[in-house]
């Protein structure tokens, strides 16, 4: 029991990770930006290109990854959002982004093949022994590089100038723009900062599994969104321990019912916090009033 | 209305889009009305199972462009063939049967491949009566209930599983367990299979019935991998598609359980998809097929050298020019379904039913060796299925990379 | 290609379509995205199959079982969503377009994950049929009363409670109305294509829906007629690219949304296109008219 919670913990880090993707755009700019499981599955074949493909060193995978995902970010911004946050919809980016991840999917699975590409490391079989169960080694890593990565985006966010910004925008853009914030910048800089999330998250899923195929975006495409909403739109701790709780309850429910219901379980929970809690584990109220 | 630039090039983008459809249409209608024979492929060409689908079209073509075609056609008119993309859906298959039936006009259609596309396909060819030989569609049972218009050139589930129990009693087994993916019914099915063969043999399944069972697209192994553990097997069957397999037998070696101590049977999935994607972690997993790749007649080595050969020249992924169950499969039905045309006398010019007609006639008599020194034939009931081609079953295993020919299920 | 588009499984599935389109069209005029239709079209498609193939019931029944099943449903989720704020109806249909998906794997009798054969066949012309009864009723909607009201909404939703009108009544209705259509689409793809499998009703059913109705324009009915002919026109069309068909799909919605956010056909092409139909009809008439002027 207590080694798949470990299981849990340790897969509930990336989905924590895939939910701040998701609701840094969401909390900023009130978008729901589906073409992030295409930019996670993006970041898993970049790493598949470096090590595989033309047997780079592992080091070379962290700045192709963020160039990756900072490219990314820009072309989602230019070619699906741009004009629809002009006009004011909200609607229209969830098509476009759709729209986008139908694009980079074929492209990839027509030009590298559907089936899985390995992604494999040296280290990959050695494990961490606790007590009588083991971990993957790869598994553990995975674990600390999302708190190092959420560590950093808290930082950026909290300390420095630009993160300030970004949030003034995400709460008022007229009012930023009238105080002198680039708004257009910073827009496009929330939407590199979560591709460069989404890609990393992607790079640390396909080492923890050990392969990455074109397909591994749908799978958590809408558990993403799922966990944003049982943490609290809006609330970006809130999407981090709803990743972890989401990554426990669904690895529970795959023990010991089966994997069936796994997923439906995240819809479950999310389907009750709406009905009793709509604000969801760590939501503001302020926040649910910018919705409007 | 004031034209805008952006309005006008979003009108003229249009405009081209619309017009290159309609040009390009009607070429493709052009195309398929200056030659005689028709036949449909409906197959996954894309999609999760595109291997299955890519294999028996090299299978196919080889059959048909190369050895037909070159001497001469059936009955003296060359074969056309149209090619119909299922992307592993079954009400996409429905509706491309009922297309190639209808609209195209194809004297019969090899496919589907996928059971669950089989599933559906079925019952549309039956009601609009035009024969079908399914690449795959290992459901047990299902050609007998689409019977007379549908046929299968791949064995049925129970079959493939056979194997099962080669290994059970090589490894002298005591206890096992089975892992499904419950989202498509191929796999529930040969599932099914192995329970019973476990229990047929006295071996233990060490869990609750469907305990293991995942579904496509999941992720991360691990904790069903850390279950495992915990009981102890002697022997491992999953049935997952090729892509999932990979991910288990990574996640298993990862978690210590290495396919080279404890047997690891795959069945059907073992293929070259895995092996790529797996790498160093498919090495001993054990499969099965209805297709001996080390067979040591040396027509039969010479035939898969050429088809080898051939499917090189048209895709460089390795998943569909090598030779598997597939590509025999592909070939097989293109064998049998070009035999009964020629025994039938049939010429483009025979009227379309009548031709369908006599092609459903026909298969079930030939008797025909196609590239194994084994003579195949349409079962006619019993404990082979009416309508689905007897065949030998093999046990594979992964070795250096390749899969080999290591045992036969013999009666 | 012309011998295509006169398929009667083509002809089908372009009035499936539309049907699709349309009724992902009504919520939205209120300014509410659905994103559960898929689970409306799966629940009509299994009960009416299983009404007409298990147990043998007649036809115009199940359409209305279909239809009705569907419009309570949608209409219940969504009010549950309503109840805190409207971007969470939208989510709560998401979270009942999952659900449903696990419900009809679980159901035994409907064949499970198998999926089973809905035996009666619809032919085209009752499917048109319906879809022009639905076509002539969002027609009259918009123009009525109550299809003012939800653009009211649409367009604020503050101001609309500010005067007074009940909004969460009126998007329940928007709901019901667009699930029931839903339900009705369901039920002809049921009859049509007659394998039904709970993998049909994924997200994608939605995602389809969805384009076609911004695609085309989701100021107006038409829009949404125009996006699903266009879109259904270039799928088949573009067969021949079978791998790259996906490509072209997005890349459309890309490009069309993307700089043109309203769709392709809006309001004042519509009023537009009106203004010009009656300038041809009056210029006939008055042309008529001086000849038949009596001089006296």
């Amino acid at each position: 029991m207590l080694i798949q919670i470990i299981n849990g913990i340790m897969l509930g880090s990336l989905y924590g990770l895939i939910a701040l993707g998701y609701s840094l755009v969401l909390g900023i700019l009130r978008i729901f930006n589906m073409v992030h499981a295409e930019v996670f599955m993006g970041g898993a074949v970049l790493g598949w290109i470096v090590m595989t493909k033309c047997q780079l060193p592992f080091v070379l995978v962290l700045p192709v990854v963020l160039v990756g995902g900072a490219i990314l970010g820009l072309m989602t911004e230019f070619f699906c959002v741009r004009r629809s946050i002009a006009v004011g919809s909200h609607f229209v980016p969830i098509a476009t982004t759709i729209g986008f991840g139908l694009v980079l999917t074929t492209i990839v699975s027509n030009w590298a093949g559907a089936h899985p590409l390995p992604i494999s490391v040296p280290f990959q079989y050695t494990q961490v022994h606790f007590g009588s169960a083991s971990i993957p080694v790869t598994n553990v890593i995975v674990f600390f590089t999302s708190f190092l990565i959420m560590g950093i985006l808290a930082y950026f966010l909290k300390r420095t100038e630009l993160g300030l910004s970004t949030r003034a925008v995400g709460e008022n853009p007229e009012v930023s723009q009238l105080l002198g914030i680039n708004t257009t910048r910073v827009i496009q800089l929330t939407f590199m900062i979560s591709s460069m999330i989404g890609t990393l998250s992607g790079i640390l899923f396909g080492l923890m599994t050990g392969a990455a195929h074109p397909y591994m975006g749908e799978h958590v495409a809408l558990k993403g969104i799922c966990l944003v909403i049982i943490g609290g739109m809006g609330s970006m701790p809130g999407a981090v321990i709803a990743g972890i709780l989401g990554g426990i309850a669904e690895v529970l429910t795959s023990v010991y019912w089966s994997v069936k219901y796994a997923d439906a379980t995240l819809w479950l929970i999310m389907f009750l916090i709406l009905l009793f809690r709509p604000l969801g584990l760590m939501g503001k109220a302020e926040e649910l009033q910018r919705l409007q | 209305m004031k034209l805008d630039w952006r309005k006008l090039l979003l009108i003229a983008i249009l405009g081209v889009l619309i017009s290159s459809m309609c040009v390009v249409s009607a070429i493709a209608q052009q195309k398929t009305e200056a030659v005689p024979f028709k036949i449909g492929i409906v197959t996954s060409i894309s999609g999760p199972g595109y291997g299955y689908g890519q294999r028996a079209v090299v299978g196919i073509r080889y059959r048909i462009e190369e050895e037909i075609n070159k001497a001469g056609g059936i009955n003296g008119h060359p074969v056309q063939l149209i090619t119909y993309d299922t992307a592993m859906r079954p009400d996409q298959t429905a509706m491309l049967i009922e297309r190639a039936a209808t609209v195209d006009k194809v004297f019969a259609v090899l496919g589907p491949n996928a059971s669950s596309d089989v599933a559906a396909g079925f019952p549309t060819a039956s009601r609009l009566n035009i024969p079908a030989i399914a690449l795959g569609g290992t459901l047990r049972g299902i050609c007998e209930k689409s019977a007379p218009w549908c046929f299968a050139s791949m064995m049925s589930d129970d079959f493939s599983m056979e194997p099962l129990a080669l290994l059970m009693e090589q490894y002298k087994t005591k206890n096992i367990v089975v892992m499904t993916d419950s989202k498509y019914n191929y796999a529930v099915s040969q599932g099914e299979w192995g329970y019973k063969i476990a229990q047929r043999r006295g071996v233990k399944v060490t869990h609750d019935k469907g305990k293991l069972d995942v579904e496509t697209g999941w992720p991360d192994f691990t904790p069903q991998v850390s279950q495992i553990k915990a009981m102890r097997p002697d022997i491992i069957c999953a049935i997952l598609y090729p892509r999932d397999l990979a991910l288990l037998a990574i996640s298993l070696k990862r978690g210590g359980i290495d396919a080279k101590q404890v047997p690891c049977f795959g069945s059907l999935m073992v293929l070259t998809e895995m092996i790529v994607a797996g790498g160093e972690a498919a090495e001993g997993w054990y499969g099965s097929s209805d297709f001996d790749i080390e067979n040591p007649d040396p027509v039969q080595k010479a035939w898969q050298k050429k088809l080898t050969d051939y499917g090189k020249s048209i895709s460089n992924d390795p998943a569909i020019y090598t030779v598997s169950t597939n590509t025999a499969c592909g070939y097989d039905a293109a064998a049998f379904l070009s035999e009964a045309m020629r025994v039938a006398k049939i010429t483009p010019s025979t009227p379309l039913e009548e031709a369908r007609a006599k092609i459903r006639d026909e298969l079930p008599k030939i008797k025909m060796k196609t590239y194994s020194s084994n003579e195949f034939h349409f079962g006619v009931g019993g404990r082979y299925e009416k309508n689905r081609l007897v065949k030998p079953i093999y046990l594979l295993q992964v070795k250096g990379g390749k899969l080999v020919s290591v045992g036969q299920v013999t009666e | 290609m012309i011998e295509i588009l006169t398929t009667p499984l083509f002809l089908d599935l372009l009035g499936i379509n539309i049907l699709l389109g349309v009724s992902w069209y009504i919520p939205a005029s209120c300014g509410q995205f659905s994103f559960g239709h898929c689970g409306l079209i799966g629940i009509a498609a299994y009960l009416s199959g299983a009404l007409t193939t298990l147990f043998g019931l007649p036809f115009p029944i199940a359409i209305f079982v279909g239809i009705g099943v569907s419009g309570v449903t949608g209409a219940l989720f969504s009010a549950i969503g309503l109840k805190s704020k409207d971007i969470y109806a939208a989510i709560m249909t998401l979270a009942l377009a999952q659900i449903a998906v696990v419900a009809f794997k679980a159901i035994p009798a409907t064949g499970g994950i198998m999926g089973f054969l809905v035996t009666p066949k619809v032919t085209p012309s009752i499917v048109w049929t319906g879809v022009a009864l639905c076509l002539l009723f969002t027609w009259r909607l918009e123009r009525s009363r109550l299809g003012r009201t939800f653009e009211a909404i649409k367009t604020s939703n503050i101001v609309s409670s500010t005067l007074g009108l009940n909004t969460t009544y009126y998007k329940i209705l928007a709901f019901g109305i667009g699930g029931g259509m839903a339900g009705l689409a369901g039920v002809f793809y049921a009859h049509c294509i007659s394998w039904i499998e709970p993998q049909t009703f994924t997200i994608w059913l939605t995602v389809m829906s969805f384009t076609f109705a911004l695609v085309g324009g989701w100021e107006t009915m038409w829009g949404a007629v125009a996006g699903a002919m266009f879109l259904t026109l270039l799928l088949e069309a573009f067969r021949f690219a079978n791998i790259w068909r996906n490509l072209i799909y997005g890349l459309l919605i890309m490009i069309v949304l993307g700089f043109r956010p309203s769709g392709l056909i809006t309001r004042e092409n519509v009023r537009g296109a009106g203004k010009l139909f009656s300038r041809i009809m009056t210029f006939r008439r008055k042309k008529s008219g001086r000849n038949s002027i009596p001089t006296r």
